[in-house]
């Protein structure tokens, strides 16, 4: 774990030495997300400006969920940013070098970008975040607090899995890397209360795609809108879905072919 | 017509370029998909309850949330980076040996690809109308109809030279990722593409209308939505203008930079 460690501190230091040598891409890569959070944040405030309820949620509860939404989004970018870059790995031969390193070759993927401009716009999104949990009051509790931040824990788990499995795709499909993208965009559906799409969505984006998972259970059980079952049914979907990506990665892994070397 | 014949293999290699890279394809339409599903569900939610949002009716609602999904595909495609990474990587100096018009290269280049692109956006509207039993309003006269198609191609013809521009910071800087991705944001929130611009009040609504964005994806939809023949006739006459004025820009940033083009990266 230490080891681990200090391979993420350097992988940091090199991804700053990359921000801080290429500032006209930082500066409008930074400006460039923070017109793409306005436009999705605008879209939900515009809602929530004329609309005393959203799909069962008063607008106070459906901004949490916004706010967990970004939180997620951001950390996940943070952390697993090198998937990004996978693609490029894969067709350059470079994959094929990190598999003979004494590490492990998922950690290798994803840690190998650490996202330096959402570190920097990280603090807006916590501002975010904290002006949600302000305007909920009468739901602070100690209890309620630690529920939201298990969950958060439990939505990040879910995002590594997601990642895996798209990194799993990337092995076999080299001509896209479209699919992290797909899960970018689906992301988008968790900004709002899932109550908001058709069964059918939900159900989708329940159990198959656990995004609702991510976004609307960390906001639920602040709320304690969460059963018992749900609660442990949360957990259950959580790890059957990282067992299934450390299958998807491994089986694909293994068809593999280093074709590009 | 004759000249523009070596145009159209550009735009029709494109095209079999596209159903080459079929996986490719069907996951980026996938993409835009969600968008469609997720903007539905956003914009109908508030509606169903009223009866009408923003100014727009349900239907109207739907309408708008249909024609942007196929206007992104008609007008923006898939908002390519290609010139400019044609340029940091050396790869431009071939234009430069070929007969061709590099401006009329890179527009069909993509108009190729908005076509095929287009075409799945009209049969992916048809399949989601059918599915959720939705209605969309038809054009008042046949007359708007011609004049909201007009937009369109008011607005493809802006877009891409607006792009095109973009595009070419990349011969004053290897850094050009970072420009356009602000400016594909940029496009998306100012253009109406994701929020129906009349939905964020009058003050930014105004505001707006000002800028060339406007007349990509919301005003074709105005048109078509309801507006008269004479208000229609202005917004046209505002966007040629606009076409105008950026293609004389593009026009002088193209001079420029040519000039500096060194085919570093070769």
């Amino acid at each position: 774990m230490k080891r681990y460690f200090k391979i993420w501190l350097q992988f940091a230091k090199n991804a700053f030495a990359s921000v801080t040598s290429t500032r006209l891409n930082a500066i409008t890569y930074f400006f460039g997300k923070l017109v793409r959070t306005i436009m999705v944040g605008g879209m939900i405030l515009t809602i929530y400006r004329t609309e005393q309820l959203f799909a069962g949620y008063t607008r106070e509860q459906a901004f949490l969920i916004f706010a967990t939404y970004l939180l997620v989004d951001y950390i996940t970018q943070i952390i697993f940013r090198g998937i990004y870059y996978f693609r490029h790995d894969l067709r350059k031969g470079l994959f094929d070098g990190m598999l003979t390193r004494p590490m492990h070759p998922l950690f290798a993927i994803m840690a190998r970008f650490i996202d330096m401009i959402d570190i920097v716009f990280f603090p807006l999104v916590l501002g975010c975040a904290v002006f949600a949990f302000a305007g909920l009051k009468d739901f602070w509790s100690l209890s309620a607090f630690a529920a939201y931040f298990v969950y958060l824990g439990v939505a990040l788990f879910i995002g590594l899995s997601i990642h895996i499995i798209a990194a799993g795709v990337m092995l076999i499909a080299l001509e896209t890397d479209v699919v992290i993208w797909l899960y970018r965009y689906t992301m988008l559906f968790g900004s709002i209360p899932s109550g908001a799409f058709p069964d059918v969505v939900r159900l989708v984006f329940t159990f198959a795609f656990p995004i609702f998972i991510m976004t609307n259970v960390p906001a639920d059980a602040f709320f304690g809108n969460l059963t018992a079952f749900s609660a442990l049914g949360v957990f259950l979907i959580s790890g059957a879905f990282f067992i299934f990506a450390l299958r998807f990665w491994n089986a694909m892994l293994a068809r593999h072919a280093s074709v590009s070397m | 017509m004759r000249s523009l014949r070596k145009y159209f293999f550009v735009a029709r290699a494109r095209i079999e370029h596209q159903l080459e890279h079929r996986l490719a394809f069907f996951l980026e339409r996938l993409r835009t998909i969600l968008i469609l599903i997720f903007l539905y569900a956003v914009w109908t939610t508030v509606s169903r309850v009223r009866g009408s949002f923003a100014g727009f009716t349900h239907e109207e609602l739907i309408t708008y949330v249909c024609a942007a999904h196929f206007l992104r595909a008609a007008v923006f495609g898939t908002q390519t980076r290609k010139t400019a990474e044609e340029i940091s990587a050396g790869r431009f100096s071939v234009y430069l040996t070929q007969p061709v018009n590099h401006f009329l290269f890179c527009f069909f280049r993509e108009f190729g690809e908005q076509i095929t692109l287009a075409l799945f956006a009209l049969f992916e509207i048809g399949i989601f109308l059918f599915v959720t039993g939705e209605r969309i309003v038809l054009p008042q006269s046949w007359i708007i109809g011609v004049l909201a198609a007009l937009g369109v191609v008011g607005a493809n013809i802006l877009y891409s030279i607006l792009t095109y521009t973009v595009n070419l910071i990349a011969f004053w800087t290897w850094e050009s990722n970072g420009p356009r991705f602000l400016f594909e944001w940029v496009i998306e929130l100012f253009s109406g593409s994701y929020i129906p611009l009349r939905a964020l009040g009058d003050a930014l609504f105004s505001g707006f209308q000002l800028l060339p964005f406007f007349y990509l994806i919301y005003a074709p939809i105005h048109i078509y939505l309801g507006a008269d023949t004479s208000e229609a006739i202005r917004i046209l006459g505002v966007q040629f203008l606009w076409i105008v004025t950026s293609g004389s820009l593009a026009v002088f940033v193209w001079k420029r930079g040519v000039k500096r083009y060194c085919g570093e990266g070769i």
